[in-house]
């Protein structure tokens, strides 16, 4: 039971990280992408390849991973950047399948349909961290540190540009500012944390493979962000936190049939979702409906 | 005389449709320029070029004799140019004073002279100071436009396009918002093109005053012709 608790901690650390990296640009920049779990497996299987060719040090796989997460997002945000939301949207969304069909296909690097197993561990100054209550400390202090980062971000005068991106880019166009630069700029960053996510996902399960990484899971994250309430500090954490936990809490509900509970987890889950968004659009952090 | 802002032969749109076409405009030294037409003449279309967020298809756009055509807003702006966009150009989410500083930062105001740019505009439009820290959505449209009016003016603009500014306000109060940018225009040299559908609030304040038709500059004359002439009457 221990080594379950602390299983799902990690995870909701793990998807904490990308639920608050996605909340930047969605929250706050106003930039919805359907290809964040891209960026959550470019990170994972750059991490892997690290560590199973280079180094298994973390202090190198983890920047490795956000490196080429970084690049890649900049080949998204460069050309769709330019254009209005809902075709970033539509971007992301090639982007997404693109990188299913790359995951699956690389088998060099990402091992295609298979994976890659046996991923090295978290290896902080040689010391190995792979028992799930150890793990739980780093990764809740990555996660710790990614909300800082962002925190800081936001309430920057970078934040502040957001922020205003996201009420009207034509009128932060007509301040001077350069919208495009702003806005790929947070994708960037936006990415670059996903990839930590991602890193330290491919150390913790030490097995990957694309299935992680499918549109499906860029879903899930913006549900995540939506549901715990977009631009709120604690909303994306509370979105994660409910969305991993609550699909394990719905099969413990003794009263419903256990040769159903699949088809009822979807249900409860699915009607969830739309009542939560009916009477709290703002989400479950966020503004109530009409204040 | 060299005019602080000039087009020569203008062309722009949207997405391959023709918006405006062989836009000639001068703005002289401390002018107030009106530009009148009807909804969708061109009028803003002319203004966004002017200042660098559309592309021209062709012309070229010039201040104080140099070309700037390519340049974006941002060095639009350091040049001296700033916009008090339509729509007023306020951010909801954020406070007045964070739609100040965003101002400032974006055309570069030097941290060290802000403090003292914020008290030249404060006061220019005193009543800004009473709600200085609530969010811009929960403004007046009265309140909006001055702040929007304010962040224009806090990096002391040479030539301040202006975008319909008039729009949801009553002729009182839009007479009362234009007087403080009025008075820089005499006292200072701030040269005003102003675009409006309110002709005859607009042309009170004009010395020179244009109307473009389907996208072309259709007159271009004094205020006073304008007002009395029933032919011209027709064209906006």
């Amino acid at each position: 039971m221990e080594a379950y608790i602390f299983n799902l901690l990690n995870l909701i650390a793990i998807y904490g990280i990308l639920a608050v990296s996605l909340n930047f640009i969605i929250g706050y920049a106003g930039i919805y992408s359907l290809a964040h779990a891209v960026f959550f497996g470019l990170g994972a299987y750059t991490s892997a390849w690290v560590g199973l060719n280079v180094t298994p040090s973390t202090f190198v796989t983890i920047p490795a991973a956000m490196l080429v997460a970084a690049i890649v997002s900049l080949v998204l945000a460069l050309p769709a950047l330019r254009v209005r939301g809902e075709y970033f949207v539509a971007a992301s969304l090639g982007l997404q399948v693109i990188a299913v069909t790359v995951f699956s296909e690389w088998k060099s690097f990402t091992g295609g349909i298979g994976g890659v197993l046996a991923i090295p561990p978290v290896n902080l100054f040689g010391a190995e961290i792979y028992q799930p209550r150890e793990f739980a400390i780093v990764s809740v202090i990555a996660l710790l540190i990614v909300i800082a980062i962002t925190l800081a971000l936001v309430r920057s005068s970078f934040g502040r540009n957001l922020r205003a991106i996201r009420d009207s880019e034509s009128a932060a166009a007509s301040f001077g500012k350069n919208v495009p630069l702003i806005k790929t700029v947070a994708v960037v960053i936006s990415a670059a944390l996903a990839a930590v996510a991602g890193a330290l996902y491919a150390s913790f399960i030490s097995f990957i493979n694309v299935e992680s990484f499918m549109l499906d899971t860029s879903v899930l994250l913006m549900a995540m962000v939506i549901i715990g309430g977009t631009g709120t500090f604690l909303g994306p954490l509370v979105g994660a936190a409910l969305l991993l936990i609550l699909p394990s809490a719905i099969s413990y509900l003794s009263f419903l049939p256990q040769t159903e509970i699949g088809a009822l987890q979807q249900i409860i889950y699915g009607l969830g979702m739309t009542l939560l968004m009916i009477f709290r659009p703002g989400g479950i952090v966020g503004r109530r409906s009409g204040t | 005389m060299t005019p602080v802002l000039e087009t020569r032969g203008l062309a722009a749109g949207y997405g391959g449709r023709s918006v405006i076409s062989d836009i000639n405009v001068t703005l002289n030294p401390s002018e107030v320029l009106c530009v009148i037409g009807h909804n969708g003449a061109g009028k803003s279309t002319m203004l966004k070029t002017m200042f660098g967020l559309i592309s021209p298809d062709a012309g070229s756009v010039h201040i104080d004799g140099e070309d700037v055509t390519k340049l974006n807003p941002r060095d639009i702006a350091e040049l001296g140019v700033a916009m008090v966009p339509e729509g007023r150009g306020v951010f909801p989410s954020l406070s007045v004073s964070d739609i100040f500083a965003l101002g400032m930062h974006a055309v570069g105001v030097p941290k060290a002279e802000r403090a003292e740019r914020l008290e030249w505009v404060l006061g220019i439009l005193p009543a800004i100071r009473e709600f200085m820290e609530r969010p811009a959505s929960t403004l007046s449209g009265g309140q909006q436009q001055m702040v929007s009016i304010g962040r224009a003016l806090l990096p002391r603009p040479r030539i301040l396009l202006m975008d319909e500014p008039s729009i949801g306000l009553a002729p009182k109060l839009f007479q009362d918002l234009l007087a403080p940018v009025r008075k820089l225009q005499q006292e200072e040299g701030l040269s005003i093109l102003l675009v409006e559908q309110n002709v005859r609030e607009a042309l009170k304040i004009s010395d020179r005053a244009l109307v473009v038709k389907s996208g072309a500059i259709a007159w271009t004359g004094e205020p006073e012709e304008l007002a009395d002439n029933k032919r011209l009457i027709e064209l906006y």
